[in-house]
């Protein structure tokens, strides 16, 4: 099992690069849905 | 608007999808495929890096493409497919020059070397980093459009030429030639591991971009409301 | 733009044991590295007055094909930034105490290409960065990496040359610069358009 540490970080960096990416998108999609909805309520009124 | 629900449904098949290849890709890779001989286990790297590089590619290939239809037709959706599209790339890139690295150091014994496709990918990456910086530098605007997709093609006519200048200067002056992975003699399971973990990361490619082209679509929808906004209560 | 070029060149060779066999092999490089800081200087300003004062609108009104303007400019830069490389050049040969011996074609097609290549494309993207927030920064950030090629074949052709090769040993290098040049003349002298477009 030797270099076992190598493939490990590997697959680590993988993962680690990729949720961060989708989490930032994520927040991204909230906080503008957020704001579309305030502003909807705000022409509302 | 109607783009909203054809991305979330997108979204949505995509991501299931993408679930279920992903745990088979895993299984494949870690479980099913055979040990390589020489490079041992770290060679498993492989399934994941080599896809990496081929969605980047893929990326850019559709951000040059929707740049040239932007400056012909100005569609500005066409422009937010190319920004979401150069986002993504980058992020294989980077996932492909970092888990290509972790594989070289106890391969080749260094974590870096200046063999032409190493260096073609850094560049690639110094290229639509500096794309994403310029619209950026520019503001939100028509303008930052128009010169992002100009930039784009330069970019994308460049990366053959930067390639081969670099395999002809390597000719010149031969180094220790990398022990090469792939190609022949590849292992009919390792060879289908391969293709499989390709198929997964082109719907994770495409998942991606209907996450990221929500987003821009819900910008333009609160561009929108906000003009409309300003012109009622002018 | 010239003062520039010749306080790198100095600054490297006193910087370098003088006569040491390490300078000769660095000269190459810090020929290009003098050149091309330089020549990005030059073209940070190949826009800008025109913009600042508003006279591009009066260059864009006259009744030229726009690609005409960026073929200008263009060569604007080209004869300041071969002029620089001219005065510097001897400055080089002196202060790294280079032998030439004759080899002052190769030399001179070597410069020549180069420097069409970077204002080629220098050109077009300066005319992009003068609408950027910081100007002076955003040049480089988007020429070097595109101009990998033209500096990779011009150092490696200079050191050659400085080697006393023959030519036919450039050769593989003046294709490459020449195939730059014609591939990105032409696309930017069609995209030029697109950038200058109100």
């Amino acid at each position: 099992m030797e270099n076992l540490n190598y493939l490990f970080a590997g697959y680590s960096v993988f993962w680690l690069l990729l949720s961060v990416y989708v989490f930032v998108i994520g927040r991204q999609q909230k906080t503008i849905e957020q704001e579309i909805a305030a502003l909807r309520e705000e022409i509302k009124k | 608007m109607k783009r909203a629900s054809v991305l979330r449904k997108m979204q949505l098949i995509l991501g299931v999808l993408l679930f279920v290849g992903m745990l088979f890709s895993l299984y494949n890779v870690f479980i099913m495929v055979p040990t390589e001989q020489k490079m041992g286990i770290v060679q498993r790297i492989f399934y994941f890096h080599v896809p990496s590089a081929m969605m980047s590619f893929m990326a850019f290939f559709t951000v040059a493409g929707f740049s040239i239809a932007f400056l012909v037709k100005r569609n500005a959706w066409h422009d937010r497919v190319a920004v979401a599209c150069a986002e993504i790339g980058v992020l294989f890139t980077t996932i492909a020059l970092i888990t290509g690295s972790i594989w070289a150091r106890p391969i080749w014994n260094t974590w870096w070397s200046w063999d032409a496709r190493l260096t073609t990918f850094l560049i690639l990456w110094f290229i639509y980093i500096a794309y994403l910086m310029l619209r950026d530098y520019v503001g939100e605007d028509q303008r930052g459009a128009r010169f992002a997709a100009v930039f784009a093609i330069i970019g994308t006519v460049d990366i053959p030429i930067v390639y081969f200048s670099i395999r002809w200067w390597r000719t010149l002056h031969p180094k220790p030639v990398l022990a090469g992975g792939e190609g022949s003699g590849l292992h009919p399971d390792m060879a289908f591991a391969l293709y499989f973990s390709m198929a997964v990361f082109f719907i994770l490619y495409l998942f991606l971009v209907a996450t990221r082209l929500r987003v821009e679509n819900s910008k333009m929808e609160l561009e929108e409301i906000k003009r409309l906004h300003v012109l009622s209560t002018k | 733009m010239l003062v520039f070029c010749l306080l790198v060149v100095v600054i490297f060779s006193f910087t370098f044991d003088p006569g040491s066999t390490y300078s000769k092999e660095a000269a190459p490089g810090i020929l290009w590295v003098a050149f091309t800081f330089s020549g990005m200087l030059g073209l940070n300003r190949t826009f800008s007055q025109e913009v600042d004062t508003g006279s591009i609108h009066g260059v864009l009104l006259a009744p030229l094909d726009r690609g005409v303007i960026y073929l200008g400019k263009m060569i604007g830069s080209f004869i300041f930034m071969f002029l620089v490389e001219f005065i510097t050049l001897p400055v080089i040969i002196i202060f790294f105490d280079l032998n030439l011996e004759g080899h002052y074609l190769q030399l001179f097609v070597i410069i020549f290409l180069a420097t069409i290549g970077f204002v080629a494309v220098g050109t077009l993207f300066s005319a992009m960065t003068v609408h950027t927030k910081t100007r002076e920064l955003m040049l480089p950030i988007l020429l070097f990496p595109v101009m990998i090629p033209v500096i990779l074949s011009a150092v490696n052709a200079t050191a050659s040359i400085l080697n006393l090769e023959e030519w036919s040993k450039i050769l593989g290098w003046i294709r490459i610069l020449s195939a730059f040049d014609i591939v990105f003349i032409t696309l930017s002298y069609l995209t030029f358009d697109f950038v200058v477009e109100e």
